[in-house]
Order: structure tokens, then C-alpha cells, then sequence
């Protein structure tokens, strides 16, 4: 009788910190937000400015709040959309602008800037190329809301585009400041990646940077001299060629120098080996000066170049044709 | 008997005087001992972590106290080549520009430094942008015990 007594009473117990827990959860889940594409152009001149929609919803569930929202975008960093984005909500809770967030203020979840704190949380979502950046809005002013109520607000974006050619597909992320990009409960903060936007102007000579698609060779940074590091990315799984299949991929390119001369480095060797990093994907990460033996003062201005095997007779170009693939060097 | 009672306060202020000596507790930054032989640890482009793809185990650098440089075996871009120059910091105490002059050659580079300590050793890290300005680099070194 008194063992069975026992049992009663822990089983009571766990029902309690069940409970418990249950209602901790409760008392911890402040909001609930969601995140809508509204509206995105599909096509923008290289200089003009690309238009946004998105609709927020938030919901306060345990009590008031009066806090500011976050809204982040995912852009290339060929725009500097820090300097060059407009952006202004219209609110339940009233209207205003949405500002940059100042130095020094921080995501309260991971303590770190919200560019960074939303690059490592969302990363580049669907797109290709990593040359992209979060650049972190709020709202000017912080914004009341009673509990149990939910708010739903526009916010307009407008970024004037740099004069490059890309598509891309943009990133939008929200959340609370008080909250930050908490994992403390879901509902805390959401993203959504829109579909491809194309910038492209009339310059057919102009290479566009497609970060929507994946390529079988992919260069970065975008913006680069022959003083950078380059990354070259070969990507197997999309080549129609037998070198895939080949352990070792070497890089032949040859590079055209500012004064018209070329220079050819295309010898299988340590030096021209790519590393493997992912399954079928390799890469080599070269400093065109050192790599091309360029003298003091020569600048580069374009590299044309091929992956090959050991032997360097299976070879393949750009979209699996004839046809090199190249990297411009200018700076954005 | 006039002489020691002119004596005793006398001593008594001596003593009262000597018994304190005071003491200033500045607290002074450490010289930062940037003098050493420096290899890569870390490299990042535009904050993303390149070090296992780019060749940097070569690369050597020695700033010694005298103020010249060493530079050698070197495969990536840094602010100045393989050779060697003088070198210079804006503050020995809180540097935070670090200037290298090679001798073989006009003029001077400077990146912006910091020193942390990693588990009780100085690193010394320079960013600095080689080529266009919109990339930037963060090479971390350590010193080479020998």
C-alpha cells in the first residue's frame, strides 16, 4: 500500500512539471510572425531601382509589447543596398520609415550584428553564388501592440541596382527586436526567398551573373584585380562530360593582360589542381599575380578558362560547349 | 634638557613623515612585442573562412625590433612582396595601423591590426584590401616557436 502510494504521488508529480513546462512554453511564446512576398520585379535596368512588397503579420500571446520590427533583406554586395535601399512600412500599429540598424546594436539571441546573425541562420537560400549580404532594417519607432491582438503591416522596399548584370533571388527575413532570431520557441522570426529577378540591360557583350541558376563553373568575388584571391568552381554534378567521373580536375586558362598580351597556364600540376569540397564540386582558389607570374605594374584583364583532366584531353568549357568560361577583372 | 625637547618632535615628525611613502598604481598598457616570427593561421575573404584552399603554409614573417622585415614564401596577396623593409606601428601601446616600407620600392602599405591573446599567446591580425577595396582580407598570424 505505501509503494503504490508512492507511485501515485510521482506520477502526479511528472503531470505536474508537464504542465509545468507547458505552460512555461506559453508564457515564453510572445509572438508569432509570418512573412508574405507581396510583389517583386521580375525585370530591372542595370541603375534603375527593383521594387518589393512583402506583408508582415505579428501576434503578441502573452502580453503587450512595444518593440521595434526587424526586417532584413538578402541582396548582392555588387548594390551596397546599406547606402542605396528606401524602405517604409504601413502598419495596424502606425507608419513609418525602417532605418538601418545602428552599429554596435545586436541580435539578443546570438549576441553577434543581425547581418551576420541572419547570414548564418538563412545563408544565401536558394541561390548559387555567395556573394550576396543580409543588410538589416527596423522600424524607426517602436511600435505598440496589446496583447492577443495581431498587426499587419507593407513594407515597400525600393533599392537603386548597381550598373551589373544579375539575376538573383532576393532574401527577406523578420523579426522583433526584443526577440532577436530566438530558437527559444518557434514563431520568433521567419524568411522567405523570392523568385529570380533579373537586372540586364541591352549590352550583349556584358557578362551577366547569374546567381539563380547552378553552373557548371562559377567564379568570385565579383568585383576583382589581379591583387585578389579568385575562387574558380567547377560543379561535376551538372557536367554532361566524362570528367566528372575523373578524381583530379585541373584548371587551364589563359589570362589577357591591360597592355593585349596573353599569358597561358594550362599544364596539369599541384599548381593547377583543384580541391575537392563537396560531392562532385571542386575549387581552386588562385592569386592571378602569383599564379599567371605577372611582373610588378601588369594588370590583368580577363581570364578565359577550361577544366580538364590529367591528361588535359577531356576538356570542358562553359554550358558543356566549346566555348571558354571567363572572368572579367573590374571592381564593382 | 632645551636640545631634547627640541629633538623628540623633531623625530616624531621624521618618522610621522617616512611611515607613508606614497605609492601611484597606474596601470600601463603592455608594449604590444610584435617582434617575432609570424606564420598564417586563418584567412578570410570578405568574412568567409578561405584558409584550407589557399597556399599559405610558406609564408613567413619576421618583424624585428629594429624595425626591419623579412618577408618570404609567400602565395597570397598581402601588402607587400617577398623581400625586405622596415615596418612601423602608429602606438606601440594600442596599435591599431601596422606600415610596411620595402626597400626595394616607392612608398608604403598600411592594414589595420589587432592583438588578441589565443590561449595566453599574442596573435596579430591585419585587414587590409590588396585589390579592388569592395574585398577585404583578414590574415591571422601566429608566432613560430622555435
Amino acid at each position: 500500500m505505501p509503494a503504490s502510494s508512492k507511485n501515485k504521488k510521482s506520477y502526479r508529480g511528472k503531470i505536474y512539471l508537464l504542465l509545468f513546462i507547458a505552460f512555461a512554453g506559453l508564457i515564453i511564446t510572445a509572438c508569432v510572425s509570418t512573412i508574405t512576398i507581396v510583389s517583386q520585379d521580375g525585370f530591372v535596368i542595370p541603375g534603375d531601382s527593383a521594387h518589393m512588397v512583402i506583408a508582415l503579420q505579428w501576434s503578441e500571446t502573452n502580453f503587450d509589447r512595444n518593440d521595434r520590427q526587424v526586417v532584413g533583406i538578402c541582396v548582392p554586395k555588387a548594390w551596397n543596398a546599406a547606402r542605396n535601399t528606401n524602405m517604409s512600412y504601413t502598419s495596424d500599429a502606425g507608419n513609418g520609415k525602417l532605418v538601418l540598424i545602428p552599429d554596435g546594436i545586436n541580435d539578443p539571441a546570438s549576441g553577434r550584428p543581425y547581418a551576420e546573425a541572419m547570414m548564418k541562420k538563412f545563408g544565401i537560400g536558394p541561390n548559387h553564388i555567395s556573394d550576396m549580404e543580409w543588410v538589416v532594417f527596423w522600424t524607426d519607432n517602436k511600435l505598440f501592440v496589446a496583447n492577443q491582438t495581431t498587426v499587419k503591416g507593407t513594407i515597400r522596399i525600393a533599392i537603386k541596382t548597381s550598373s551589373d548584370y544579375l539575376s538573383f533571388k532576393p532574401g527577406y527575413a523578420m523579426c522583433e527586436d526584443e526577440d532577436g532570431l530566438s530558437d527559444a520557441n518557434s514563431g520568433y522570426y521567419q524568411s522567405q526567398f523570392g523568385t529570380c529577378m533579373e537586372v540586364i540591360g541591352n549590352d550583349a557583350n556584358e557578362d551577366v551573373q547569374d546567381f539563380c541558376n547552378a553552373q557548371i563553373g562559377v567564379s568570385e568575388p565579383a568585383g576583382a584585380t589581379e591583387n585578389d584571391i579568385i575562387t574558380i568552381k567547377y560543379n561535376g554534378n551538372l557536367d554532361t562530360s566524362t570528367l566528372k567521373n575523373r578524381s583530379d580536375i585541373y584548371f587551364c586558362a589563359k589570362a589577357f593582360t591591360s597592355a593585349g598580351d596573353s599569358i597561358e597556364v594550362c599544364q596539369p600540376s599541384a599548381v593547377t589542381r583543384l580541391k575537392l569540397f563537396d560531392v562532385k564540386q571542386w575549387r581552386i582558389d588562385l592569386w592571378p599575380k602569383k599564379f599567371f607570374s605577372l611582373q610588378n605594374g601588369v594588370s590583368l584583364t580577363q581570364i578565359k578558362y577550361y577544366f580538364t583532366d590529367e591528361t588535359g584531353t577531356v576538356k570542358t568549357g562553359y554550358g558543356n560547349t566549346a566555348d571558354p568560361f571567363k572572368f572579367n577583372f573590374k571592381c564593382k | 634638557m632645551l636640545v631634547q625637547k627640541i629633538w623628540l618632535p623633531v623625530i616624531l615628525m621624521v618618522l610621522v613623515g617616512t611611515s607613508c611613502t606614497i605609492k601611484k598604481d597606474v596601470y600601463t598598457e603592455p608594449v604590444k612585442d610584435l617582434d617575432a616570427l609570424w606564420r598564417i593561421q586563418n584567412v578570410t575573404r570578405n568574412s568567409v573562412d578561405i584558409t584550407q584552399f589557399v597556399d599559405s603554409a610558406g609564408f613567413r614573417l619576421t618583424l624585428s625590433n629594429d624595425n626591419t622585415y623579412t618577408l618570404s614564401g609567400n602565395n597570397i596577396p598581402f601588402l607587400v612582396s617577398d623581400g625586405t623593409g622596415t615596418w612601423s606601428t602608429d602606438d606601440p601601446q594600442y596599435p591599431y595601423s601596422l606600415t610596411f616600407k620595402p626597400t626595394d620600392g616607392a612608398g608604403s602599405f598600411a592594414g589595420s591590426i589587432a592583438t588578441p591573446a589565443s590561449k595566453g599567446e599574442r596573435t596579430l591580425s591585419i585587414t587590409f584590401s590588396p585589390g579592388c577595396r569592395s574585398n577585404t582580407y583578414i590574415y591571422t598570424f601566429e608566432k613560430v616557436t622555435q
